[in-house]
């Protein structure tokens, strides 16, 4: 696709650009974030938020998220080419220049802070511009290209959307909102790892020092069985802490026993096949584990 | 919120909690360690021994507070 796109809109040339600048925030990997955003909203206010406080922040959480996608694609412009799974993202395929691409992150991050920080409270812009910040600066910027510790590290920037909706209903944070933050904190690595195992050519080939490209499948799989048990153990300080009650315990139980059994086998039966179910159910245990949260205190 | 030692619910968690976080933190962080690079220099390997040791130290900042809540 050229750039000419972006000059010349014709005939469905405005919904061609909408779509491509669309495809810069990723919707898809914000899908899930913005569940925790929500679920977490739920769980602050033991029922049901004001509806209109519920559309603010997920609006807000999505510019907020977005931005910084759109500022990563511009920061890894250089390396998506060499990847299968990126080489098609609109920055690369010249559909929408570097520069427009990073003036439409920082224009969402603006966006972003001043929604939330209108419809909810200063600490929830805060928090969104905080993500956005850790994301690009910690993330894409530092850890990606020199550790093997990136996604780790870096995968604190994935939690702030819970911590969001939270401060969106409370106005503050409490041992439930870092709760809330730690889970996704500490099933960020077996989920991205299990991803690694599947796309460690493009990795190798990008040079990112993914854990398996580094340092080989079988200590990655280890990690992720290790990983899964402490976030299991992690899932469960809700109801030690005494903030969850029997509902939540069950539910956890059930979804960290499957996840525990399937990394357990990913390192057993080392095929990709194990690390694509590992990793499809991630998607699904973290989306559930929150519903879980929200369902236990309404 | 009851206290600790008055809720089953509560001892039952945390105890769970504690022996799925403790042995699997310290194994993960101790394979991690043991996975530097010899070639890297000094100050690389200090850097990735704490990224290693900073995940295990916010969890037990976690068990701490969940358990003194």
């Amino acid at each position: 696709m050229s750039s000419g796109v972006i000059g010349a809109p014709s005939r469905g040339g405005v919904s061609t650009i909408a779509g491509e600048y669309l495809k810069l925030t990723k919707p898809r990997v914000i899908s899930l974030l913005l569940f925790t955003t929500l679920a977490a909203m739920f769980t602050a206010q033991h029922g049901v938020p004001n509806g209109w406080l519920i559309v603010w922040t997920m609006l807000g959480g999505y510019l907020a998220a977005g931005g910084a996608n759109a500022i990563n694609h511009y920061v890894d412009r250089d390396i998506d080419g060499h990847m299968k799974r990126t080489d098609a993202r609109p920055v690369v395929a010249g559909s929408v220049t570097p520069r427009r691409a990073l003036v439409f992150g920082l224009g969402c991050g603006i966006c972003a802070a001043v929604i939330l920080a209108l419809a909810a409270n200063e600490l929830t812009a805060v928090l969104a511009v905080t993500g956005l910040a850790v994301y690009v600066g910690i993330y894409t910027l530092w850890l990606k290209r020199s550790t093997v510790h990136n996604i780790v590290i870096g995968g604190a920037a994935g939690a702030f959307p819970p911590l969001v909706g939270w401060a969106a209903v409370a106005g503050h944070l409490g041992l439930y909102a870092w709760l809330l933050f730690a889970v996704v904190f500490y099933w960020t690595p077996p989920h991205f790892w299990a991803l690694a195992l599947l796309l460690q050519k493009d990795y190798a080939a990008a040079g990112v020092p993914m854990l398996p490209v580094v340092h080989g499948e079988d200590a990655t799989r280890r990690q992720i069985f290790l990983w899964t048990l402490v976030m299991t153990g992690v899932t469960l300080l809700p109801c030690a802490a005494g903030l969850a009650g029997w509902t939540y315990l069950v539910g956890a139980l059930i979804l960290n026993s499957v996840f525990v059994v399937m990394a357990y086998r990913l390192m057993r039966t080392p095929t990709q096949s194990m690390a694509r179910i590992t990793f499809h159910y991630s998607l699904i245990y973290l989306a559930l584990i929150f519903v879980a949260m929200a369902v236990d205190a309404i | 919120m009851h206290a600790l030692f008055d809720s089953p619910l509560r001892v039952i968690a945390l105890c769970v909690a504690v022996l799925c976080i403790v042995p699997a933190s310290v194994m993960s962080m101790r394979q991690m360690l043991n996975l530097r690079s010899n070639d890297a220099s000094a100050g690389i390997r200090a850097l990735e021994a704490l990224w290693s040791v900073i995940p295990v130290v916010g969890l037990l900042g976690l068990l701490i507070w969940a358990g003194l809540a």
